[in-house]
């Protein structure tokens, strides 16, 4: 089922990538996708930290083009959802609190390393602008794919971690 | 032993992370891109579907265009015989002077934006076109009629496209400024952001620079064709030590809404 969501959230970025441009709903659906679908990792972060660096990397090569910089931010991300959710229960609103601190960290982080590299000019507001775009879509996709893997687990009896 | 294998996943994690950082900072200094090719091809095929399904969105705009475009269409059928007939008379004055090419003579492939990350939204894009339309690096593209930056990091369905606003832009531009029957030469400097105008610096020549005047480029490099509309002047003013002008110069180019590019090739088969 995760490499199933993968796959099409894969599709779905794509298609929100041609639909929305430059607009108040910047996708980072494959990055949404890593956080909702970490309850259905149960206890193995060994696989799901792999999982992180995969879609990654994956990430990389079909839309950044900058190879393994997605790849290790999702790592980062990837422990730092664990970290929330070894402390937190996992329900709809701590899914959304885990949203908002990915989209956060992939994007300061990207920022700081185009920044560090010379590719951006340093830019708090294009930065702020960038987190508060990216934060609408995700959180209304998070929202949505959190409901109906809630509901497909429930139905079909698929172990998560609650 | 368990707080052993803690230690080592923890070990393996880190290296990974910090691994990943060094090999992205060097794949994007070097601009190593080659072992993408494949997937970034692959996905073009999806792109194709995407674009047959959603392609119609703008259909209300695209007809209102289509309106004007039909009213345009009446004038371009008069430049066309124009065009053909100054076509033959410079062809007949190449043969005469045994001339091979003019620094205006260029070719064209049309393409779509396919992607545009907002990370480096003001550095590149990318295009749907690549060597399968004999594009090659550092070849010019226009959109709107106005150059908006060069081609890079081609591959065989697709290309990025370095921006002008790319405030690491890796050419001099040589432009030349239209002021009635004569032009005045400059080089294209950097482009600001917050105003949206580029620069253009060494004009020596003490000569007024109307607002409004055209910019173009002067085909004085291997990469551009004459020719090619850069935008216009905005204002002037000189440089820190009085000696040249500054000319600040106005793209009619909305770089935050690229969709459809054409690229431009210098010389004729």
């Amino acid at each position: 089922m995760i490499i199933i969501i993968s796959f099409f959230s894969f599709i779905l970025e794509y298609l929100f990538n041609y639909l929305l441009k430059k607009t108040l709903f910047l996708p980072l659906i494959t990055l949404t996708t890593t956080v909702i679908v970490r309850p259905f990792f149960k206890k193995n972060n060994n696989l799901f930290y792999m999982f992180c660096f995969i879609l990654g990397f994956l990430y990389d090569l079909i839309y950044t083009g900058n190879f393994f910089l997605s790849a290790g931010i999702y790592l980062i991300i990837g422990i730092i959802i664990n970290l929330i959710s070894t402390n937190m229960p996992n329900n709809i609103f701590t899914s959304i609190f885990k949203i908002i601190c990915a989209v956060i960290i992939y994007r300061t982080l990207c920022f700081l390393f185009f920044y560090i590299n010379g590719i951006t000019i340093f830019s708090i507001s294009n930065l702020f602008k960038s987190i508060y775009s990216s934060l609408l879509l995700n959180i209304i996709y998070g929202t949505l794919i959190y409901l109906i893997l809630y509901l497909l687990s429930k139905k079909f009896n698929i172990k998560r971690i609650d | 032993m368990h707080k052993k294998e803690k230690n080592k996943r923890t070990i393996i994690i880190l290296s990974s992370i910090i691994l990943s950082i060094i090999i992205a900072t060097i794949f994007i200094k070097k601009n190593f891109n080659i072992p993408s090719y494949g997937i970034k091809d692959g996905m073009m095929y999806v792109n194709n579907i995407i674009t047959r399904i959603f392609g119609n969105k703008d259909y209300y705009k695209l007809e209102k265009e289509n309106e004007k475009l039909k009213e345009e269409l009446e004038q371009y059928k008069d430049y066309k015989s124009l065009n053909e007939e100054l076509n033959n008379e410079i062809l007949k004055l190449k043969e005469t002077l045994s001339i091979e090419e003019l620094i205006s003579d260029r070719e064209y492939a049309f393409g779509t934006v396919i992607n545009r990350n907002f990370d480096y939204w003001q550095e590149k894009l990318i295009i749907n076109i690549g060597k399968n339309k004999e594009i090659e690096n550092n070849m010019a593209v226009i959109s709107n009629g106005n150059l908006i930056g060069i081609t890079d990091d081609v591959s065989i369905n697709s290309s990025s496209v370095i921006l002008l606003s790319n405030h690491k832009f890796p050419l001099n531009i040589s432009v030349k400024i239209k002021i009635d029957d004569n032009y005045i030469y400059g080089i294209l400097n950097n482009y600001n952001e917050t105003t949206g105008t580029y620069e253009i610096i060494g004009v020596v020549d003490n000569i007024d620079i109307p607002q409004g005047s055209k910019v173009y480029t002067s085909g004085l490099s291997s990469t551009f064709p004459s020719g090619i509309l850069i935008g216009n002047v905005e204002d002037v003013t000189t440089d820190n030590f009085d000696l040249s002008k500054v000319i600040n110069v106005k793209s009619e180019t909305n770089f935050d809404d690229i969709s459809y590019v054409t690229v431009v090739k210098k010389g004729n088969k």
